[in-house]
C-alpha cells in the first residue's frame, strides 16, 4: 500500500551526531564526501573509512540501517568495479582470457572505487538519519543566506520545502483514499497495457491537483491568518548555537583531511 | 435471505513488519437482503475496515466474505464483479469527481461494467433524479458545483451501478442540517423503492436513529452489538460506556425511567418521544382536574 | 468599549462589479470582550464572509469593521488586527505548515519577528493550554483530527490575541474530536477570557455559546441568549436550521397544548421539566 511508504529517514536519539549544529554536519558530510576521492593509497584509503566506522559509532545508529542505505546500490557498484576490472589494464597481468586481462592495477581501481561509493553513501545517509528534514532544511537556509546577493530567494525555497514535507504525507494518504474510491466504481488500474494503465491513472490524478489546489489555497489563507509576509523580519524559534562539540568535530574532520593529503604525498600511489 | 455472510473475520495492516496493527478481529455476521443497517463506533472502531471489505478493497487476513452465498475472493480476478454489485460510497466522495461534467462522472461507474449506450443513460437518469440533481446541472463541469450537489453527484455515481448493496460511509459529514436531511432522506427513499441492501456508516446516532432498522456497533475491533434498532438503543448504557453519545432524547428517557416516570421502552427519535408522552402526560391532566 | 465593532458592513465579491449579489447587507453587530459568540445559519449565508471581515481577510465594500478600535480598512492595521483576531479554519490538515508540531506552532511569532527565547516560552504555553504539549515533537499527519485542530488552536493562541474566531472548527471532526475542540475553546474563554466566535452548524454547540447570532441571507436575523434563539423554534425552521432535540421535543409537546417552558435547551432540564408534569399526582 502506497501509505508504507515513509518520507525521511530520519531516527531520533541524542548521540553526539544527532546534537551537533545541523549546518557544522551538512558542511562535513560536504566535505567528506570529497575527501573520500582524495586518497591515493591505502593508508589514506583506510583512515577515510575508519572515520566513517568512527562517526557510525558515535550516531549509535544500528548498523542495519547502515546497510539498508546502502543496500540498494550493491548493484551499482559491482558494475562500476566489474567496468574497472575489464577495463583497467595496468600493473601485473594475473589472468589473461581472449579480450579480457585481469590485471592488479585493475582491482585496485575497483576495489578503490567500490569502497569510495560506499562511504560516500553510508556518510550522506548518515546525515539524514540524525537530521530531521526541518532541520536539514533550516540548516540549508542559513548555509545558502549569502546567496540573496544574487537574488536568490532562499527563504521562500525552504519555506517551499518546508510544506512540501509537511503535505507529501497527507497526499499519499490522499492518492490511497482516492484510488479506493476510483476502484469502487469499477476502475481497473491492474490490467491492460502501458496505455492503458495510464489512461486509467487519469480518474486518480485529476481530483488529486483539484484537492491539491484546494489544499494550497486554504493552506495560503491559513498562513495570511497568521500573519505571514514573506521572509523580511521574521525570527525563527530555534537558534542555531555552534558549540564546542562542533569545533572539536571541525578539528578532527580537518585533521583527518590534512592527513590523508599529506599520505598522497609520503605513501607512494596505489592507483 | 441473507446476502452478506461475514466469517470469522480479520485483518492486520502491514502484517510481519513493527507496524502491524490488527483493525479487525473475528468478526462474523449476517446481512438480510433488503435490510437497512447502521454502522457505528468510534474512528479506529474497525467500521471503515470492515466495509471496505465487503467490496473487495481489502482482503482479509483470515476469514471469508461470502456475496449470495458464494466466496467473493474465490476468483481474485473476478474481485471488479463484485465491486459493481456492493457498491461502496467514501467518506467525503466528492474528492472522487474527476470528469468534465457530472453526466459523464455519474457514468462512468456504469462505463466501467460494460453496459449499453441506452443502459448508461437510464442509469444515470435515475440515479440523478434519486439524489435530487436537476436536469440542467448534467451538462455542468462537476468542480461549479455546490458542497451538497458535488456529495449528491458523487452518491449518484454510485447508485447508477445499481449495486445489490450499498454502503456509505459517513454521507453526511460536513453537510449543514439542509444538506444533511436532504440526503437521508434520499437515501431512505431509494431504499424503500428499490429494496437495495443498505449499510450507513456514521458518528452521528441521531442520523442511524431516524434511518436504520437494525444497528450494527463496532468497538476495538469486534462486533460490540448487532440487533433491532429498538434494541440496540434501548442499552444506552452499553453504548455510553463504550463512548458513544445517545441520542438527547434517549437521554431523557433514560433519567425519567430512573425516576419510573416511563416504562422501558426504546426512544430514539422526538416522534417516538412524542408519542409515548403525550398519551402519559394527557392521561394525568383530567385525573388533575379532578 | 465593544472589541469589534461591524458598523453598516455590506460586501460583494468583486468591488466593481455593482450587480453581484450582496453577501453580507447592512451587517450591524458589536462582539465585547470576552463574550462566547456562536454564529449560525447554513451554507452560504454570510456567516464565513462575515468572519473573515474580523480579522482584515475582507474588506467591506459599504460600511467599517473596527477591531479594538482600529479601522480594518487601513493598511498599517492589518497585521496589528491579525495578530490579535486568530482564526482557526475548517479543514485541520490544510492549516499546519510545519510538519514538526512545535514548529508549527512557532509560525505565527516567528512571522511577528518576536524573539526567540520567548517564542519558545510562547510555543510551551500554548502547547499547554490545548494540552498538546507531549506531542510537541510529532508529525501533524500523524495526529487524530481533534488533536490536529487543537494545534491549530495553539498556533493562534502562541500569537497572543485577545479573540480567536473559528471557523467551523468541527465539521470534519468525530464526536470524540468535537469535544476535544468545544472543551479547548470553553476552557480558553473561561479561563484566559479570550473573546470567542464560533461558527457552526451544530446545535447542541451553539447552545453552549453565551450567545447566538444567527444568520440568513446576508443578514442577522436572530441575536441573543442561546434560550432566547432556540425558543423561536418555527423561525429557525424556516430558515432550514435545527434546534437541539431536548428544545424540539418540548416544542412539540407545547404544540399539543402541555404547559412546558419554551426556554429548554440541555437533556437534563428537559427531564426535569417534564418529571415535574408526570410526577403530579
Amino acid at each position: 500500500m502506497l501509505s508504507d511508504i515513509t518520507i525521511g529517514q530520519y531516527f531520533p536519539g541524542d548521540s553526539l551526531l544527532h546534537r551537533m549544529d545541523p549546518r557544522v554536519k551538512l558542511v562535513l558530510i560536504f566535505a567528506y564526501i570529497i575527501l573520500v576521492f582524495i586518497p591515493q593509497n591505502w593508508v589514506g584509503l583506510g583512515i577515510a573509512v575508519a572515520f566513517l566506522v568512527f562517526a557510525v559509532a558515535c550516531s549509535r545508529l544500528p548498523l542495519r540501517l547502515v546497510w539498508k542505505s546502502v543496500k540498494p546500490i550493491i548493484p551499482l557498484i559491482i558494475l562500476t568495479s566489474a567496468l574497472n576490472i575489464f577495463y583497467v589494464d595496468k600493473g601485473v597481468e594475473l589472468v589473461h582470457w581472449g579480450f579480457f586481462r585481469l590485471t592488479t592495477g585493475g582491482l585496485t581501481t575497483a576495489a578503490f572505487i567500490a569502497i569510495r561509493i560506499l562511504c560516500l553513501i553510508a556518510g550522506s545517509s548518515l546525515l539524514t538519519y540524525t537530521t530531521s528534514p526541518t532541520t536539514l532544511t533550516d540548516a540549508m537556509e542559513r548555509l545558502l543566506k549569502p546567496l540573496k546577493v544574487l537574488h536568490v530567494n532562499v527563504h521562500e525555497l525552504s519555506m517551499m520545502m518546508t510544506i512540501a514535507l509537511r503535505f507529501i504525507p497527507t497526499l499519499i494518504e490522499e492518492t490511497d483514499k482516492i484510488m479506493s474510491a476510483q476502484k469502487a466504481r469499477g476502475a481497473d488500474m491492474e490490467s491492460g497495457g502501458l496505455m492503458q494503465r495510464i489512461k486509467a491513472l487519469v480518474p486518480v490524478l485529476i481530483p488529486l491537483f483539484v484537492s491539491s489546489f484546494n489544499r494550497a489555497y486554504e493552506l495560503a489563507t491559513a498562513m495570511e491568518c497568521r500573519c505571514y509576509q514573506g521572509g523580511d523580519g521574521r525570527t525563527r524559534m530555534k537558534q542555531l548555537h555552534m558549540a564546542a562539540r562542533d569545533g572539536w568535530c571541525i578539528a578532527v574532520m580537518t585533521l583527518v583531511a590534512a592527513g590523508i593529503v599529506a599520505l598522497n604525498f609520503v605513501i607512494p600511489a596505489a592507483l | 435471505m441473507p446476502i452478506l455472510e461475514l466469517h470469522d473475520l480479520t485483518y492486520r495492516y502491514s502484517p510481519g513488519t513493527p507496524y502491524e496493527k490488527t483493525a479487525m478481529e473475528g468478526v462474523s455476521l449476517t446481512v438480510e437482503k433488503g435490510d437497512f443497517v447502521g454502522v457505528i463506533g468510534h474512528t479506529g472502531s474497525g467500521k471503515s475496515t470492515l466495509v471496505q471489505h465487503l467490496n473487495g478493497l481489502l482482503r482479509p487476513t483470515s476469514g471469508t466474505v461470502k456475496l449470495d452465498g458464494r466466496d467473493i475472493w474465490e476468483e481474485p480476478k473476478k474481485i471488479r464483479d463484485v465491486r459493481f454489485r456492493v457498491g461502496l460510497v467514501f467518506q467525503y466522495p466528492e474528492h472522487q469527481l474527476f470528469e468534465e461534467t457530472v453526466y459523464k462522472d455519474i457514468a462512468f461507474g456504469p462505463k466501467n461494467m460494460g453496459l449499453s449506450e441506452e443502459e448508461i443513460d437510464q442509469r444515470v437518469r435515475r440515479a440523478a433524479r434519486f439524489t435530487g440533481l436537476r436536469d440542467e446541472l448534467m451538462e455542468k463541469s462537476p468542480f461549479e458545483l455546490s458542497g451538497g450537489e458535488k456529495r449528491r453527484t458523487a452518491i449518484a455515481g454510485v447508485m447508477a451501478m445499481e449495486p445489490e448493496v450499498l454502503i456509505l460511509d459517513e454521507p453526511t459529514a460536513g453537510l449543514d442540517p439542509k444538506g444533511r436531511e436532504m440526503i437521508l432522506s434520499q437515501i431512505s427513499a431509494y431504499q424503500r423503492e428499490n429494496g437495495t441492501t443498505v449499510l450507513l456508516v456514521s458518528h452521528s446516532m441521531e442520523d442511524v436513529a431516524r434511518t436504520a432498522r437494525k444497528v450494527l456497533v463496532m468497538n476495538k475491533g469486534q462486533v460490540a452489538m448487532y440487533a433491532g434498532t429498538d434494541e440496540v438503543f434501548s442499552r444506552a448504557e452499553e453504548l455510553t460506556a463504550i463512548g458513544l453519545s445517545v441520542p438527547a432524547v434517549t437521554r431523557i428517557f433514560q433519567m425519567l425511567k430512573q425516576q419510573g416516570l416511563v416504562g422501558g421502552d426504546s426512544v430514539y427519535t422526538v416522534e417516538q418521544a412524542k408519542h409515548i408522552l403525550l398519551p402519559l402526560l394527557r392521561k394525568e391532566e383530567p385525573d388533575h382536574a379532578q | 468599549m465593544e472589541f469589534i465593532n461591524v458598523d453598516g458592513v455590506s460586501f460583494r465579491y468583486g468591488n466593481e462589479n455593482e450587480n453581484a449579489d450582496l453577501v453580507l447587507d447592512d451587517i450591524r453587530l458589536t462582539i465585547q470582550p470576552g463574550e462566547f459568540v456562536a454564529l449560525l445559519g447554513h451554507n452560504g449565508c454570510g456567516k464565513s464572509t462575515l468572519a473573515k471581515h474580523f480579522n482584515a481577510m475582507l474588506l467591506p465594500t459599504g460600511g467599517k469593521v473596527w477591531v479594538d478600535g482600529k479601522d480594518t480598512s487601513e493598511e498599517e492595521n492589518k497585521y496589528p488586527v491579525r495578530r490579535l483576531v486568530g482564526m482557526v479554519l475548517q479543514n485541520p490538515d490544510n492549516q499546519l505548515v510545519s510538519s514538526i508540531v512545535e514548529e508549527d506552532v512557532a509560525f505565527g511569532p516567528e512571522n511577528l519577528g518576536i524573539p526567540s527565547e520567548e517564542i519558545r516560552q510562547r510555543v510551551d504555553n500554548a502547547l499547554k493550554a490545548v494540552g498538546m504539549y507531549d506531542y510537541r515533537l510529532h508529525a501533524p499527519d500523524k495526529l487524530s483530527g481533534g488533536q490536529k485542530q487543537r494545534v491549530a488552536i495553539a498556533g493562534i493562541l502562541a500569537m497572543e490575541p485577545s479573540c480567536i474566531v473559528l471557523d467551523e472548527p468541527t465539521a470534519m471532526l468525530d464526536p470524540q474530536g468535537r469535544r476535544e475542540v468545544l472543551d479547548t475553546v470553553h476552557r480558553l474563554n473561561r479561563e484566559r477570557g479570550i473573546t470567542v466566535v464560533l461558527i457552526t452548524h451544530y446545535m447542541e454547540e451553539a447552545a453552549g455559546a453565551g450567545r447566538v447570532v444567527v444568520m440568513d441571507d446576508g443578514r442577522v436575523l436572530m441575536d441573543g441568549t442561546p434560550r432566547q434563539v432556540f425558543s423561536q423554534v418555527e423561525a429557525l425552521r424556516r430558515v432550514e436550521l435545527d434546534v437541539p432535540q431536548p428544545t424540539e421535543l418540548c416544542f412539540e409537546l407545547r404544540q399539543e397544548g402541555v404547559p412546558l417552558p419554551d426556554d429548554v435547551l440541555t437533556a437534563e432540564e428537559c427531564a426535569a421539566a417534564l418529571a415535574q408534569l408526570l410526577k403530579r399526582p
